[in-house]
């Protein structure tokens, strides 16, 4: 479902041009990759034109359309098989987290599974606090630590 | 939005073409089961041998496959059934459907037959034959998970989607079936077989073009909302322990059929519930593209004489490899839906036709020495196993068992035709007759045979719409209603799990058909899309020859009484469906439809829902 609301950005749906890509890998194994946002991006390094950027408040990649050449450097590059060269246009695309909508992005709105979200590391850590204070507090009133300090 | 264009292979010249096909000719069949019935209807010769090369083989996705619109990635297959010799309309879902879209078709139409195994390879508007039989990837031969992956692997990308059919389908076994993204089968009426005798070991998608929609601003919150009914409550019970629950259920109903039918409950059901699997069995689940339901159930025996067993493990096939064989060991079960799933053969017929010939060796009509040395007496999962292995190869008895219960018992004789739990040739999915008795009137009329999917008669019955002990006319209203509401939904590509999220069906549905397909759409028209379609495949199995003599149950389910369970839990009086009483549900039925006293089709009826063309060929 994430594909496909991705890909609708450009009218119409084609998995082909998400910006998240789904992996099956058999027998068991399914996840989502889209941008990870790395601090040091290797696609930015590893364009030849310099076109790609890193947007110092929200952290996306940004990719300069006039110049970009479609010559797939960056896809080589990236770790994660998260950009897209986009088929008619013949330039680069990655994740922009959606962010011309108010609301979150739209495959984290239409995951009614729950598999994606969107968070910083610091959101994470503050989650994964409050799960373990309630799998250890709530139910039996454990004592929470399970490691040695 | 319907892209207008069908494209037709024709295996024998090696050729392909595209044809157009307006949105408005396409509107009054939808798409799926309903398109693909009409291109049957249209393109087969009447009387054309199933297994021959002017079989038409047609893979029809709905017609919101490739939009997120939640579980409509989906596709029918449709030919001449080799096991019932009537329409053969079978479902399977996820990327293949939606790929075969991107390519550019609302439908692909698949005619003659190849000189040598070949494999079809679509991608957009380049059509391929390639050789299926040598090379370093040969695919002949392989199961229909190593014959996806060689084939993906030949062609050296992960976008290309392929639906392949096993050696059973090869050996052109008659109930084999098309499988496609590992795992996904359009399983039952044989059409495995008729791709076989096509000589067409695979088919590869590739699709790069969009799928537009009327209007996308329109769609989104719809879609939205409606995935979010899918993931909700309503759809619990596949996601959670899966339709492997109706077990313990039907058990309790009397209507798990166990030991080919002679029983109704069984007294190993807690071994092989759904609750156990679950709990001992269960690897992960997994959902289908674009589905928030995710019902699949993968299941993996970890030890034991069948550790590593993996499969997916719905109720149906389960029931076919455990109570109807009277095993109760769930590995053994996952051996062996396993076993027929890589074979490439419909699990149920598959379980059925074991537990048929089960029952033959048990009362002598078949020997020690016509098995090979085996001794299958029911409880034999490793006999069964093994005749499964034979029936994928053809191989001793299995030449025999390959062509399913009804023509088995043809050659046996000696009154096994009597138990040979079929109707028009498909065999029963696990639900029994004399227990549920509008689900007996569905195995009955049934346009592709005994199946709970075309004609889900059982939700009538367990849901108390219908009295499910005693069969009255009015029966057949409550089976005609399911029929043309599954028939909609087949077409659409909706999958039935989702049923009861909808408010209003119709008016919903509608919306989104107009909002996809930017078409006049309203619930009025999509209603009436059902009794066309229903009446649509009737016609097909008219023009092939049927007569009210094909409504028929088998003998055992008229008159072997069902014991009660063995623990007393089961407190259900004995009971047989009566001949009268089948005899008042079919009336109902055809009433209901509309149909003549003896099931034909006027011909005012097939003008009023819009088939005038064909009037002339079935109508009375």
């Amino acid at each position: 479902m994430c594909e496909f609301v991705c890909s609708a950005r450009h009218g119409g749906y084609n998995p082909q041009r998400s910006h998240i890509r789904l992996v099956r890998e058999q027998p068991a194994y399914i996840m989502s990759i889209a941008c990870r946002l790395c601090d040091e991006p290797t696609c930015m390094y590893a364009c030849p034109r310099q076109c790609i950027s890193v947007s110092e408040i929200t952290g996306i990649m940004l990719v300069d359309k006039d110049v970009c050449n479609g010559c797939g450097w960056c896809v080589e590059a990236c770790e994660f098989g998260a950009v897209t060269i986009n088929h008619g246009e013949r330039i680069v695309s990655m994740c922009n987290l959606c962010e011309d909508r108010d609301d979150r992005p739209r495959c984290v709105e239409i995951c009614v599974a729950g598999a994606l979200a969107l968070s910083t590391p610091a959101e994470v850590a503050a989650r994964r606090r409050r799960e373990i204070v309630r799998a250890g507090v709530l139910p039996e009133m454990r004592p929470v630590a399970r490691t040695r300090p | 939005m319907y892209f207008e264009r069908i494209l037709h292979v024709d295996l024998t010249q090696r050729t392909s073409r595209v044809e157009p096909l307006e949105a408005r000719a396409i509107r009054p069949y939808l798409g799926g089961v309903g398109l693909g019935t009409r291109l049957l209807y249209d393109h087969l010769p009447p009387g054309a041998d199933p297994l021959g090369p002017e079989n038409v083989l047609v893979f029809a996705p709905g017609p919101f496959a490739g939009t997120p619109i939640a579980t409509t990635s989906r596709h029918a297959v449709v030919a001449k059934s080799p096991l019932t010799g009537m329409v053969g309309d079978s479902l399977s879902s996820s990327f293949w459907s939606h790929t075969l879209r991107r390519a550019g078709y609302d439908a692909l139409l698949v005619t003659g037959r190849a000189d040598a195994p070949v494999a079809l390879v679509i991608h957009d508007d380049r059509v391929q034959f390639r050789r299926a039989d040598d090379g370093l990837n040969r695919l002949a031969g392989l199961n229909v998970f190593a014959a996806e992956d060689a084939l993906r692997a030949e062609l050296g990308s992960d976008e290309f989607s392929v639906a392949a059919i096993g050696p059973a389908g090869e050996k052109q076994v008659r109930f084999a079936c098309i499988a496609n993204d590992r795992g996904r089968m359009a399983g039952r009426t044989g059409l495995g077989a008729v791709m076989g005798a096509k000589n067409l070991k695979a088919i590869a998608v590739r699709g790069s073009k969009t799928i537009r929609v009327a209007s996308a601003a329109a769609l989104e919150p719809l879609i939205v909302d409606l995935a979010r009914r899918c993931a909700g409550p309503m759809t619990e019970k596949y996601r959670g322990l899966g339709t492997i629950s109706n077990v313990l259920v039907l058990d309790y109903l009397t209507a798990l059929p166990t030991r080919n039918y002679r029983q109704g409950s069984f007294e190993g059901a807690e071994k092989i519930s759904g609750e156990t699997l679950n709990r001992h069995y269960l690897e992960r689940r997994v959902a289908c593209s674009g589905c928030p339901v995710g019902c699949e159930h993968l299941l993996v025996a970890r030890e034991g004489p069948h550790a590593g067993a993996r499969t997916r493990m719905d109720y149906e096939p389960l029931y076919a490899m455990s109570s109807l064989w009277g095993v109760d060991d769930p590995a053994a079960a996952i051996r062996a839906v396993e076993t027929a799933s890589l074979a490439g053969m419909d699990a149920i017929s598959a379980g059925a036709t074991v537990a048929w010939a089960m029952e033959c060796f048990e009362r002598g009509l078949l020997k020690k020495a016509d098995f090979d040395g085996l001794e299958p007496r029911f409880g034999n999962a490793q006999a069964g196993l093994a005749l499964l292995e034979k029936i994928a190869r053809r191989e001793g008895i299995g030449d025999l068992l390959a062509e399913g219960t009804q023509r088995a018992a043809a050659q046996v004789g000696h009154g096994s035709a009597d138990f040979a739990m079929q109707v028009k040739g498909l065999e029963m999915a696990g639900y029994d007759p004399r227990s549920l008795k509008t689900m007996g009137l569905g195995y009955a009329v049934g346009t592709r045979g005994a199946c709970h999917n075309r004609a889900p008669g059982y939700s009538a019955d367990t849901q108390g719409r219908a009295n499910r002990f005693a069969g009255t006319p009015e029966h057949g209203i409550a089976l005609m209603e399911l029929e043309d509401k599954a028939a909609i939904f087949d077409s659409l590509g909706f999958c039935k799990f989702i049923r009861g999220v909808f408010g209003d069906f119709f008016a919903e549905a509608a919306t989104l058909y107009r909002a996809a397909t930017g078409l006049e759409m309203t619930p009025e028209l999509l209603e009436a899309c059902g009794p066309r379609i229903c009446n649509l495949k009737k016609a097909f199995n008219i023009r092939e020859g049927w007569s009210a003599a094909d409504d028929r149950l088998p003998p055992r389910a008229m008159q072997d009484r069902i014991p009660a369970g063995p623990d007393g839990l089961n407190r259900l009086a004995p009971i047989v469906m009566q001949e009268a009483e089948l005899h008042a549900m079919i009336g109902g039925y055809y009433a209901a439809r509309g149909w003549t006293a003896d099931g034909m089709i006027p011909k005012s009826q097939l003008i009023a829902l819009g088939m005038g063309d064909i009037a002339e060929d079935v109508g009375v």
